[in-house]
């Protein structure tokens, strides 16, 4: 008996280890893994998409809340919820917290504080978009420009790593990715005119192992790009969670618009602004890159998610990286090389023609020229916002579609005429402020987006479902035909992933900025959303139709309708 | 036309050329107000002060014109969620956001 009970305690030991300690190749395979969701993008491809089809087009509309977990907060809670061993983990930018995934009770919650001040350099959005499980820890950073590893079983902080000063314009909301122990991330603050960067630390111990700026110092190559060393607070943010390809080894990451938002008085090509790097993991060389947008002046960013695939095209396999990039064209590059296959446009575009496939640059239409040579006042589209922001696409490798969550508003643009900006110190507000006109336009005020589902590869739009705003939450899709998003008014959706039709929808409480993310447990598939209005849009463009969305976070778990158990009669 | 007719025409049209010069410096502060406004404030507050927070941040709209120290005092030393913005703003930027809150409340 004893011995029995030893060994029981001894394979108990064993099984909390194994459970506890996902490995590099837990990460790498995280694709196959449909009980677990251990990163941001759900899998090292960033396609958000899963096997998993229990819940699909025929059983969707039996889909009813598990739970629900209040998050005690009033600011946009974006944050993607990652899932293991029957524990859900969430951030928001106060806190962290570990949940029980079937049973919606709390485990352990981490609260923390900032300083006040730090928001003074917040741009877009008091929020986090959330954590990463790597070796029984998680990671996260904080608004306040920190990079912290928690205990996966107690929420106790095992160490704690300042990345920048707030002060200096740099704050942090990304979600870290972890590639061969490494913990990488990039920085917000081009709306404060910091020097960009990409981190790498120790995920055991949170010692900085490298640093990658985004914008070269004067004399470094790519300096030359930059009008009179106007480079030296140049912007170049890295805010949204990169892919990683652990065969080629290369960390993908996109890169942010230059600083000011104005362009008088930074002329030349602004690398490696809006650009998307393939980068090493383990010491953070660049390996390649691919500049979208030279010279910004639009605010077009250039950091969104890079969606990894391989896809036929013209009778042969190619290794992509998609972007729907916020300048409004759908770019497909060759990973291995950053070599430009395809650009469509996804939403309209009247900043550029398109883009040459030679050299890989937009063609700038005349008012772009009127804008940049002239100084000029003109409508363009997609604004500042862009045809995507932050929300994350999904993509199916069934169907071969991106569902894309998309903006349709332009803006009346006017930079400052040169030399207006000579003061501006780093730390400065250098963002919509340093346009001389900035108002937005309504192509139809009914239509401000809609959800996509585009083939990458020819551009061609599938189906879309028009919305009065546009929906600022991520998408995911299923082996069971199911794509799921959330609106701003609080609808959390199914769609048919063939045909656009709606196929089942709860009202949450608040606006969902969340990212849905799907997962399994004793035979059974979950949807876990975040519902909690907050973010950018919500709080800058006054849209009317959100005027009545009340705030306050809370985190939803559904799953299909079971019978209630017979209970004994009493 | 008598003395007092002189003088009070005099004083009526020295207090036009006053008023017209006030409402030209309050359209000057206003703008200068809209910009500040724009580089600090927007992100929370709402474009043209059109807040759709829910109720998050403070919806500028509902101050009124004897709530001038208030919102001076509010700004100056942070409220709730809103950072303290002493050292980043001076007096005259403060003044200036308020001059651009009244010309868009009361203007309407």
């Amino acid at each position: 008996m004893i011995r029995s009970v030893v060994i029981a305690g001894l394979l108990g030991a064993a099984v909390s280890g194994a459970a506890l300690g996902q490995t590099a190749d837990d990460l790498k395979n995280a694709n196959k893994n449909s009980s677990s969701v251990l990163m941001y993008g759900m899998s090292y491809n960033a396609q958000r998409f899963s096997t998993l089809k229990q819940i699909n087009r025929d059983t969707v509309k039996r889909l009813v809340p598990a739970w629900a977990y209040s998050l005690a907060d009033n600011r946009g809670d974006e944050a993607q919820a990652v899932v293991r061993d029957g524990v859900i983990y969430i951030t928001d930018h106060t806190k962290t917290v570990a949940v029980d995934a079937i049973t919606g009770k709390e485990i352990w919650k981490n609260e923390f504080d900032y300083p006040p001040e730090t928001t003074r350099v917040v741009c877009c959005g008091i929020v986090n978009r959330g954590a990463t499980l790597y070796d029984g820890k998680l990671y996260r950073t904080t608004l306040d420009a920190n990079i912290v590893a928690l205990d996966q079983k107690t929420g106790k902080e095992v160490w704690r790593t300042k990345v920048a000063d707030p002060k200096d314009g740099y704050s942090l909301t990304v979600a870290p990715m972890i590639a061969h122990g490494v913990v990488i991330f990039g920085v917000s603050g081009a709306e404060f005119g910091v020097r960009g960067f990409l981190d790498g630390y120790d995920a055991g111990t949170g010692k900085h192992l490298w640093r990658t700026y985004t914008i070269p110092a004067a004399g470094e190559k790519g300096a030359e790009t930059w009008q009179n060393n106007s480079s030296h607070f140049g912007g170049g943010s890295g805010w949204i969670t990169g892919s990683y390809d652990p065969q080629l080894d290369l960390v993908f990451w996109g890169i942010g618009n230059p600083s000011p938002w104005s362009p008088s008085d930074r002329k030349g090509d602004n690398l490696y602004t809006n650009s998307m790097l393939a980068i090493r993991p383990q010491t953070g060389e660049m390996v390649w890159y691919y500049q979208m947008t030279p010279n910004d002046p639009f605010d077009y960013d250039g950091v969104n998610e890079l969606v990894l695939a391989d896809l036929k095209i013209d009778g042969k396999t190619r290794k992509v990286a998609m972007q729907a990039n916020r300048n409004g064209f759908l770019y497909v590059v060759d990973r291995t090389n950053g070599k430009l296959i395809t650009a469509h446009k996804f939403v309209k575009v009247t900043w550029a023609s398109g883009i040459d496939m030679k050299t890989g640059r937009p063609i700038w239409t005349d008012d772009t020229k009127a804008v940049l040579e002239r100084g000029e006042k003109r409508t363009i589209f997609p604004a500042a916002n862009g045809g995507k922001n932050w929300m994350p696409m999904s993509f199916s490798p069934l169907t071969g579609l991106l569902y894309i969550n998309t903006i349709n508003i332009g803006w009346d643009y006017q930079p400052s005429p040169p030399g207006a900006l000579a003061n501006l110190k780093p730390g400065d507000p250098s963002g919509p402020g340093s346009l001389k006109s900035r108002t937005f336009v309504y192509e139809d005020p009914n239509v401000r987006g809609a959800l996509k589902a585009i083939d990458p590869v020819t551009g061609r739009v599938k189906w879309q479902i028009p919305g009065r705003s546009p929906n600022i939450s991520g998408t995911l899709v299923t082996g069971g035909g199911v794509v799921f998003t959330g609106k701003l008014t609080g609808e959390f959706i199914a769609v048919d992933a063939e045909t656009g039709k709606q196929l089942w929808q709860f009202q949450t409480p608040s606006g969902i900025v969340g990212q849905p993310v799907t997962w399994e447990r004793g035979g059974k598939q979950y949807v876990t959303v975040t519902s909690g209005s907050g973010g950018v849009y919500v709080a800058r463009f006054g849209d009317p139709n959100i005027a009545h969305v009340p705030p306050g976070g809370s985190l939803w778990t559904f799953k299909l309708f079971e019978e209630p158990m017979q209970t004994s009669q009493r | 036309m008598r003395l007092r007719e002189v003088l009070a025409l005099g004083v009526l049209s020295l207090v036009m050329v006053r008023g017209a010069a006030a409402r030209a410096a309050d359209t000057a502060k206003a703008e200068e107000g809209e910009q500040v406004y724009e580089n600090y404030c927007v992100n929370c507050h709402g474009e043209g002060l059109r807040n759709t927070s829910g109720g998050v941040t403070f919806d500028l709209r509902k101050l009124r014109a004897d709530e001038h120290d208030r919102f001076i005092n509010s700004v100056t030393n942070g409220k709730q969620q809103m950072p303290p913005w002493k050292g980043v703003l001076d007096r005259d930027k403060m003044e200036a956001i308020w001059a651009y809150i009244r010309a868009t409340v009361d203007g309407k």
